[in-house]
């Protein structure tokens, strides 16, 4: 692939801190060039966003209102609502191969089933997605001719989307795809060399998730670390979460649309505006945290009922970085600390191994490995404290005893009469 | 002044008089008895974080309660004082020479104590009562062990520092706590998130705590079985002499 498609693309965006006038003005040309340069090049669809917009009732002043809201939650200044609008109707002509690899496809699942669509929804069922185990209707040899056809014809324009972890065990063969019975490690190598940049869409293909969980069987990995360790050089995008929200999905793809860049992430790799900060930072029970104020078990009811801190029933929000208290799930209805359960750390590296029982805060934890846990530090210190304390009433007894027995030594010295005399 | 700052001086005590010596200046004893107490609200506090053990209060309206607020804010507040103490006790201990000169400090200089073999067995011996003399190294006024222990402790210390920064860095994220934690992001990638940085702050806690109760009964002992005034001296600055 061109190398000229990674120019830009690892470039910081000056917008984490509030902007300026000036640089708003100046991202603002940024976005237009690039839209424009975008409409020139991406291939032609006969689809179009605007038309199943319409067929699905959702009104102009809809989509609109959910610019603002995509605009507003990338960070961007609202000079940036129209432009989001223009994003979105061509981010459907973006050619886009989504690949299944160890995974239960809940994150497709999570995005596609949907009894009334948002924008964001409707965005990813148009998206020009050249392949997709789950969307598509093609089967067997068709559908790997289907994936050959895709990487050669938008080879380095496309962007990959990864969903499950890549298992190394059997030689790979843990996951075998297709008629060939092609195993996933192939078959990551040869999407991800030839892409525009990878979005790792959910947990599994971020860091590996649940079936990288100890102990392991299938030796899974994360398709990021997967990538590093084939040493394919290829911008990554993680966007953890069981399932992640369509909202990261959709605002990381308009992020490229609209300034042909990947956003600016965390040492994670996730970017920035939708994982910045902690589940704890933006939830809407941390007035009762900072109260003190905790639902102390599941028969609290008054705990439950007031709608107090779940920290002491497991929840890791304080150790979890995800935007899910703002931008919630289906079409922004609820969120798992809304109805009253903790959260699990979805979108944390192994947080099925480090951040169980989820029942309990990370105190309890008892799973692997071992000395990684709060119970265990507190177990091994009150025995060492207790050891401490052992062979200090020894020692201190010693002490005594040889004391009493040098005075007494001192004492008959000093009573026996001097020699010679 | 009641006494003399260097040379000999002698003390009555009761019956005998004895000799001591201005070992411990006033910004040490105050930073030793600072760092005593704010270390102890800091595993107080610490084990009410990891686990917030208090009942709830039901008279307070939540909108005047800021229990779990005050308990956080001043476990920080601390942290950032034990974190420049430490820092001074580190330059102290890396730079300051008796000679007024710029180089190794004098305490670097008495690491050399670690490799001589005759003060070990010294030590030791005097430990386990196989000796009644307090041993004297000449050119240190640490034991080796002592110095050992010494050194592991400001070990724990940075670590429990250096882990603290990283989980205050989220309440603090414009703060000097995210500016540092941005330097810092790289340990807590190699510890594996948030949840990990906080277990190995628990496990420096504990060994934190495992060095004070060791360390007072070692100075209470050594105090009373050598008459070396040692316990006194860390609030009066006079430690009795001893001979080699």
């Amino acid at each position: 692939m061109s190398e000229r498609a990674f120019e830009g693309l690892y470039e910081d965006t000056p917008r984490i801190r509030p902007l300026s006038p000036e640089s708003a003005q100046q991202l603002a040309e940024e976005a237009d060039r690039h839209l424009a340069h975008l409409e020139r090049t991406l291939p032609e669809r006969e689809v179009s966003l605007s038309a199943a917009l319409r067929k699905n009732g959702i009104s102009r002043r809809e989509f609109l209102k959910w610019s603002a809201f995509m605009a507003a939650t990338l960070g961007l200044p609202p000079s940036f609502d129209t432009r989001i609008a223009r994003a979105a109707e061509l981010s459907v002509r973006l050619p886009i191969i989504w690949q299944e690899l160890q995974s239960c496809t809940g994150n497709s699942e999570a995005l596609l089933r949907n009894s009334n669509p948002s924008v964001d929804t409707l965005i990813l069922e148009l998206l020009s997605i050249e392949y997709a185990e789950v969307l598509m209707a093609a089967a067997g040899y068709q559908a790997e001719e289907v994936l050959e056809q895709a990487i050669q014809r938008y080879k380095g324009q496309y962007i990959a989307v990864f969903e499950g972890s890549v298992p190394l065990g059997l030689e790979g063969r843990y996951l075998t795809i297709g008629p060939h019975g092609t195993t996933g490690v192939e078959i990551v190598k040869k999407i991800a060399k030839n892409a525009l940049a990878v979005i790792n869409a959910g947990t599994c293909a971020a860091y590996g998730g649940i079936p990288m969980a100890a102990p392991n069987p299938t030796s899974a990995l994360g398709v990021q670390d997967f990538l590093r360790k084939e040493r394919i050089r290829v911008p990554v995008i993680n966007l953890p979460g069981c399932p992640v929200n369509s909202v990261n999905i959709v605002g990381t793809i308009l992020e490229y649309v609209l300034f042909g860049r990947i956003p600016q992430l965390d040492a994670y790799n996730r970017p920035l505006w939708a994982y910045g900060q902690r589940i704890h930072d933006k939830c809407e029970r941390r007035g009762h945290f900072d109260a003190g104020e905790f639902v102390e078990g599941w028969s609290d009811l008054k705990g439950l009922k007031e709608g107090y801190c779940l920290y002491k029933v497991g929840c890791k929000g304080p150790f979890t970085f995800n935007n899910c208290g703002v931008v919630r799930f289906n079409q922004g209805t609820s969120w798992p600390v809304q109805v009253g359960r903790g959260c699990i750390g979805c979108s944390e590296p192994g947080f099925w191994d480090r951040l169980t029982p989820f029942e309990a805060p990370v105190a309890y934890r008892v799973y692997q490995p071992p000395i990684l846990n709060d119970a265990t530090a507190d177990r091994l210190g009150r025995w060492a404290l207790g050891l401490a304390g052992v062979g200090i009433v020894a020692h201190a007894a010693m002490t005594a005893l040889k004391a009493f027995l040098e005075r007494k030594e001192e004492v008959t010295k000093s009573q026996e009469p001097p020699k010679g005399e | 002044m009641l006494l003399k700052r260097e040379g000999h001086v002698l003390l009555k005590r009761g019956e005998e008089v004895v000799a001591v010596r201005y070992v411990f200046g006033r910004f040490t004893r105050a930073a030793h008895w600072i760092r005593f107490a704010i270390l102890i609200w800091l595993v107080v506090s610490g084990f009410y974080i990891a686990y917030p053990f208090l009942g709830r209060d039901f008279l307070t309206p939540t909108a005047f309660k800021f229990v779990q607020t005050y308990i956080r804010a001043s476990h920080v507040l601390l942290g950032w004082v034990l974190i420049a103490l430490t820092l001074v006790r580190i330059y102290e201990f890396l730079f300051v020479r008796s000679d007024g000169r710029l180089g190794l400090g004098d305490e670097l200089r008495m690491g050399r104590v670690l490799f001589d073999r005759q003060a070990w067995r010294e030590q030791i011996a005097y430990y386990v009562f196989l000796r009644k003399a307090h041993p004297v190294h000449v050119y240190s006024n640490y034991g080796p062990l002592q110095y050992l222990t010494y050194i592991a402790l400001y070990l724990l210390i940075l670590g429990i520092s250096v882990t603290g920064i990283l989980l205050a860095a989220p309440y603090q994220p414009e703060g000097l706590a995210g500016t540092l934690a941005g330097v810092l992001k790289p340990l807590e990638i190699w510890m594996g998130g948030l949840a990990q940085v906080r277990i190995w702050h628990h496990w420096f806690m504990w060994g934190i705590i495992l060095f004070s109760v060791l360390h007072v009964y070692m100075v209470v002992w050594n105090s009373i079985r050598a008459r070396t005034l040692l316990l006194e001296a860390m609030v009066s600055g006079y430690k009795a002499v001893e001979k080699p």
